[in-house]
């Protein structure tokens, strides 16, 4: 009896198991081991970014010039800054900045290029020249160079960074979503989707563009790490956030100065942009892995 | 292979962010540091320090020796008469003597002149020149070569940057015999010897002067002790010693004289480095056998290295927040007394400067001539909020602070940030690049009630040694931009008074209670903060000796040697 359950349990199990794209996917990341810690490296990064202010024990201007660059301790874990205040506070407030830049600005840039990829890969001719051809010129340029020219014309600031940030990244996204328009482009569905009368935009955002998602996933994954390096560079080169704001890159400016005798300056803040940005890409690293449907098991 | 890849690259990014803490940002201000391991950077000691074995005196080294010397930024020109900067004007001084020049802590002596006679009112200098002293490219020294200098002192048509430092006051000039001239004055000007031993009036050779400026700029030829030999700009500048100098022959000295020729050296070759952190590096390697300024954060990291000794000396530069006395609310001198109260300077000499500096306590060091201190407004800042309150700013106010964006001025708007926070003062802080700077601050030519800039940091040492210098450039009325540094647009009749005596005067007495009053002014109306009196820092390799910083910052290679 009880066995004859089980069985009927297992063939019910069977027949609903049906590999729906979500699923496979998750299924595929859960062996991905690295990438399954990072993500949740990530996410624990989001609650520092929420709550990070509250759980701070200091605030992050609260000086104390009786305890200057003092290394790691009970009252600072991570130490002091040349003002005496509190890094670990810094630090877990300057996530939220690291954070919202990299995000943004790559959420920017993700938007722009896949419009522009999909109207290059799906109308060519002159459209898609001009597109391409800008992409090009965009692309000629390393990343950082670019942004710190962009920054140089708009002055320093946050949001300034944002906005070069973007604009690097969105060439990326363009061409990406262009190969993935011209693949699908004849494919069977949208010859269907065409000679059934649906629009271009229908036939764009309906049936192109789920097809280039798996894609630009994982590079927006793989970009927010790079977003959150440069922005951090551009800060760290004072293009970028101003003092007093904890922002990473800044903060390991401000280190540099004291790196021979005060190491922890510099190490900290050095470190959580270097396991940041690494989560990032391990994260992309085993969603590609997961979404690419060329990888089998 | 992909993932390996992949993985690699995000590596590739993570190692990058930390080879940029090697590169980028050196603002060549003397405070991007370095040093080795250990904690808190203890305040160091003024003076000599260091653990090197005993140096036998006057056992020098090889006569051939070249010296390195780093310095924090590049030289600008070699025409004293066109240089702004103390780098450059202390390469200068090297290469040509002045009439007067100063002693180690800035006293004046006579150098091409062995004296003067001045009429009551400070109108007439007649002035005896040293006999037997030639320039390095032969050319005698005498009253000809001497009215040369003058006439190229006084020809606004140049366009040269010093040239109102003399030109407005100098009338006429005249040979009385061969070694003796002459100048007369358009006004009384009671400074004017001190001017005279000001950089900007090193005498240069005659043939050099006739050149034209160009040659003057890349080509300087004086009677100094040392020779120049070349300057690749952004890379070198080479000086050769000059054996034949007047100063190493007692006769002509009138007794004693100024050096011992046996120096262990050949040359010198100055080279600009801003990063501090490679200055460092390089004393310590023995690349450099002398840098100048140390960071203040490394001081201690030198200080404990064997091989390298490092210096310290009270300096006559002094550090202000200028405010702009002609807008609101800095327009009220209850406002400019309550955040002088706010500011801690004990606290921003142990955080800003690392304990190596002291409080200022006037508009001028304690080396300047006619030198007067107030003891400096203690820390209160219950004080400085009742003062806000009876000047009708309870609740404070926003002001913002423009500085040139280098290391160092970071952290001292960061600490003023800070320090008016506690007493309602919300300070902006506008750092940018000086060229910016500049054209915000003193390339413009309105009234202080319509200039940009509210609150300036500044550093300003006199380098004639004289109050008029260290006080007219900075707060007098004909100083305002674009004139000059009267950032504050501070406008006192009183003072004007005072600094018109001082300048008018020959009188010893005269000018120094005219100074006196004039600074007693200033601290009650406080146009700017006295934030701090800087010390200089040097640091030379254990082998060489005896090299010093004159108090305006300007490198004294004297007595230099090299020993054993």
């Amino acid at each position: 009896m009880i066995g004859k359950k089980k069985n009927a349990k297992a063939e019910l199990n069977e027949k609903t198991d049906i590999k729906t794209p979500v699923s496979e996917m998750v299924r595929k990341f859960k062996k991905q081991k690295n990438s399954v810690v990072a993500l949740f490296f990530i996410l624990f990064l989001v609650f520092l970014a929420l709550f990070g202010e509250v759980l701070a024990p200091f605030k992050i201007n609260e000086y104390d010039y009786n305890s200057i660059l003092q290394g790691p301790s009970v009252a600072h874990w991570f130490g002091t800054d040349e003002f005496g205040r509190d890094l670990f506070s810094r630090i877990i407030t300057g996530t939220k900045i690291s954070l919202a830049v990299g995000l943004s600005a790559v959420s920017v840039g993700a938007v722009c290029g896949t419009i522009l990829g999909l109207l290059g890969g799906y109308y060519r001719g002159v459209v898609d020249a001009i597109i391409m051809r800008i992409c090009d010129v965009l692309f000629a340029f390393p990343g950082i160079i670019l942004a710190i020219a962009i920054v140089a014309i708009l002055g320093s600031g946050i949001g300034n960074v944002v906005i070069a940030v973007s604009v690097f990244s969105t060439p990326t996204f363009a061409r990406l979503v262009r190969s993935r328009t011209l693949a699908l482009k004849n494919s069977v569905f949208v010859q269907a989707a065409k000679n059934l009368g649906a629009s271009d935009a229908r036939i764009l955002f309906r049936h192109i563009l789920p097809g280039a998602v798996p894609e630009i996933i994982v590079q927006f994954t793989m970009s927010v790490g790079s977003s959150i390096l440069t922005a951090s560079s551009l800060s760290f080169l004072g293009m970028g956030a101003q003092p007093p704001t904890p922002e990473w890159g800044l903060l390991l400016a401000n280190g540099r100065n004291y790196m021979m005798t005060s190491m922890h300056c510099t190490v900290f803040p050095g470190l959580a942009i270097f396991l940041t940005v690494l989560s990032f890409n391990i994260l992309g690293d085993g969603l590609r892995d997961a979404l690419d449907p060329k990888l089998t098991d | 292979m992909r993932r390996t890849g992949k993985k690699l690259y995000a590596l590739l990014l993570a190692a990058s962010m930390v080879a940029l803490t090697a590169c980028g940002g050196g603002s060549g201000d003397g405070n991007s540091g370095s040093g080795t391991a250990g904690s808190t950077a203890a305040p160091a000691a003024g003076g000599e320090t260091g653990g090197q074995e005993e140096i036998a005196q006057g056992a020098s080294v090889s006569q051939e020796t070249d010296i390195v010397a780093a310095v924090n930024v590049d030289f600008t020109t070699m025409d004293p008469m066109d240089t702004s900067d103390t780098l450059s004007g202390g390469i200068q001084r090297m290469i040509s003597d002045s009439l007067f020049g100063f002693d180690d802590d800035m006293g004046i002596i006579p150098m091409l002149a062995t004296g003067y006679e001045a009429n009551d009112n400070a109108t007439e200098f007649t002035i005896t020149l040293r006999e037997g002293i030639s320039f390095t490219d032969g050319t005698p020294w005498d009253a000809d070569a001497a009215l040369a200098n003058f006439a190229k002192w006084d020809d606004e048509s140049l366009g040269l940057k010093r040239t109102t430092f003399l030109c407005n006051v100098l009338d006429t000039f005249e040979k009385v015999d061969d070694y003796t001239i002459k100048v007369a004055l358009t006004e009384p000007f009671g400074a004017f010897i001190s001017n005279l031993a000001h950089p900007a009036c090193v005498i240069m050779s005659p043939k050099t002067i006739e050149a034209g400026v160009e040659e003057c700029a890349r080509n300087p030829v004086g009677t100094g002790q040392y020779k120049f030999v070349e300057w690749i700009e952004g890379d070198h500048l080479t000086l050769e010693l000059n054996k034949d100098w007047w100063g190493y022959d007692a006769d002509i000295c009138g007794g004693t004289a100024l050096a011992d020729g046996d120096a262990g050296f050949k040359t010198i070759t100055f080279k600009p480095v801003p990063e501090s952190a490679t200055r460092v590096a390089m004393i310590q390697s023995g690349d450099a056998q002398l840098i100048w300024p140390i960071p203040t954060e490394s001081v201690s990291v030198l200080e404990s290295d064997p091989n390298v000794i490092s210096y310290r000396d009270d300096g006559i530069v002094v550090r202000y927040l200028m405010m702009n006395t002609q807008k609101e609310p800095l327009n009220n001198p209850k406002v400019r007394q309550a955040m002088d109260y706010a500011v801690n300077k004990e606290a921003y000499i142990q955080v800003v400067d690392n304990g190596m500096s002291s409080v200022a306590t006037s508009i001028i060091g304690p080396a300047v001539q006619y030198y007067k201190g107030n003891e400096a407004r203690a820390y209160d800042p219950e004080k400085a909020k009742a003062l806000l309150a009876e000047a009708g700013y309870p609740d404070g106010f926003t002001t913002s602070v423009m500085y040139a964006n280098t290391t160092a001025n970071q952290k001292r708007a960061e600490f003023l940030k800070q320090q008016f926070e506690q007493v309602g003062i919300n300070l902006e802080l506008k750092g940018m690049e000086s060229a910016v700077l500049n054209q915000r601050i003193q390339d413009v030519d309105v009234p202080g009630s319509e200039a940009e800039v509210e609150c300036y940091l500044i550093g300003w040492s006199p380098s004639t040694g004289d109050a008029d210098w260290g006080i007219r450039p900075l707060v007098a009325i004909e100083s305002e931009p674009p004139m000059s540094y009267n950032i504050c647009y501070f406008e006192n009749e009183e003072l004007e008074g005072y600094i018109k005596t001082g300048l008018e005067s020959a009188d010893d007495a005269i000018r120094k209670e005219a100074y006196e009053k004039a600074q007693d002014l200033l601290f009650e109306e406080m146009p700017m903060l006295y934030l701090s009196l800087e010390s200089n820092t040097w640091a030379t390799g254990a082998k060489l000796q005896n090299v010093k910083i004159y108090p305006d910052g300007a490198i004294n290679m004297k007595n230099a040697k090299m020993a054993n």
